[in-house]
């Protein structure tokens, strides 16, 4: 808002070369607000706590939530991250019971399918 | 975990003759009583509570494998076998795929940790394309046995 309230009290010529710069400036810019929500990354963390851990049954209900959402969906257990999409990915982390995962999306909709797949982990998959 | 140790390697049947995925899992389990793995009593039970596992989710994971598993009492200790088919099975999969290779996995139910180490062991292996291509053409039980014992060198 300042930098337009600026704009006002340029000169004529400084006003053309202002409006073009700007709209230079504008080209630039809404593109990169673009890529700047799509880079965004959500990150979280969630502890396993059902007993049986993240089980075939649990990560296939995993990746069923995360192939609902368009972003890019990872699961990290210490260094080794892997694809939140793919069952036999998801199942190379033998995250037992106690287990730590970082569950981490870029993308359009990275806030509600971190939010939801921390909320599935959470809720113990419906097991004990 | 390797890979050798938990396959039951005198288990491993290089040429399934089931055609049906029920068939294929009594098949192996069949297999696994033969060498001692499991009662023979306890064998219906088995193939019983690991069709009805499949039942509530493919373990058929695409790329035409299929890993059925149940975590039941008849299993002493975690054993695993290798089912190899030659004309493909349905096996409901999730990318629709016949199956060519079954990994069975039994565990005992109070160790779900030693469960999961054995399937990340598993995967690890069916994750490359070059141990699923070798086994998918393994000729007979003692080629499969020599992919087991050599599947940590393997090459992507």
């Amino acid at each position: 808002m300042n930098r337009l309230d600026g704009q006002t009290a340029l000169t004529k010529d400084e006003s053309a070369w202002a409006s073009g710069h700007s709209i230079a400036e504008h080209t630039i810019r809404k593109p990169m607000a673009e890529v700047d929500t799509n880079n965004s990354i959500i990150s979280r963390e969630v502890q396993i706590s059902n007993k049986m851990g993240l089980h075939a049954r649990p990560a296939m209900q995993f990746v069923d939530q995360a192939n609902k959402f368009t972003s890019r969906i990872t699961v990290c257990k210490n260094e080794q991250c892997v694809n939140a999409k793919s069952i036999m990915e998801l199942l190379l982390l033998a995250a037992t019971a106690g287990t730590k995962l970082v569950i981490q999306a870029q993308g359009d909709d990275a806030l509600p399918a971190v939010e939801t797949l921390v909320k599935l982990v959470e809720s113990k998959f419906g097991e004990e | 975990m390797k890979l050798a140790d938990i396959i039951a390697k005198d288990a491993i049947v290089a040429d399934l003759q089931a055609t049906d995925r029920d068939g294929v899992i009594k098949e192996m389990i069949d297999k696994l009583v033969e060498v001692g793995k499991i009662d023979a009593k306890d064998a219906p039970e088995v193939v019983k509570a690991i069709v009805k596992r499949e039942k509530q989710g493919s373990t058929g994971f695409g790329k035409g494998v299929a890993v059925p598993h149940v975590k039941h009492e008849a299993s002493k200790t975690l054993v695993a076998t290798i089912g190899r088919s030659s004309h493909g099975v349905d096996f409901a999969a999730l990318d629709r795929a016949p199956v060519y290779i079954v990994v069975l996995l039994l565990s005992p139910p109070e160790n779900p940790e030693e469960h999961l180490q054995a399937m990340e062991t598993i995967f690890r292996h069916l994750q490359r394309d070059n141990f699923r291509k070798f086994l998918r053409q393994a000729q007979n039980v003692s080629q499969i046995i020599d992919l087991v014992n050599e599947a940590e060198e393997i090459p992507a």
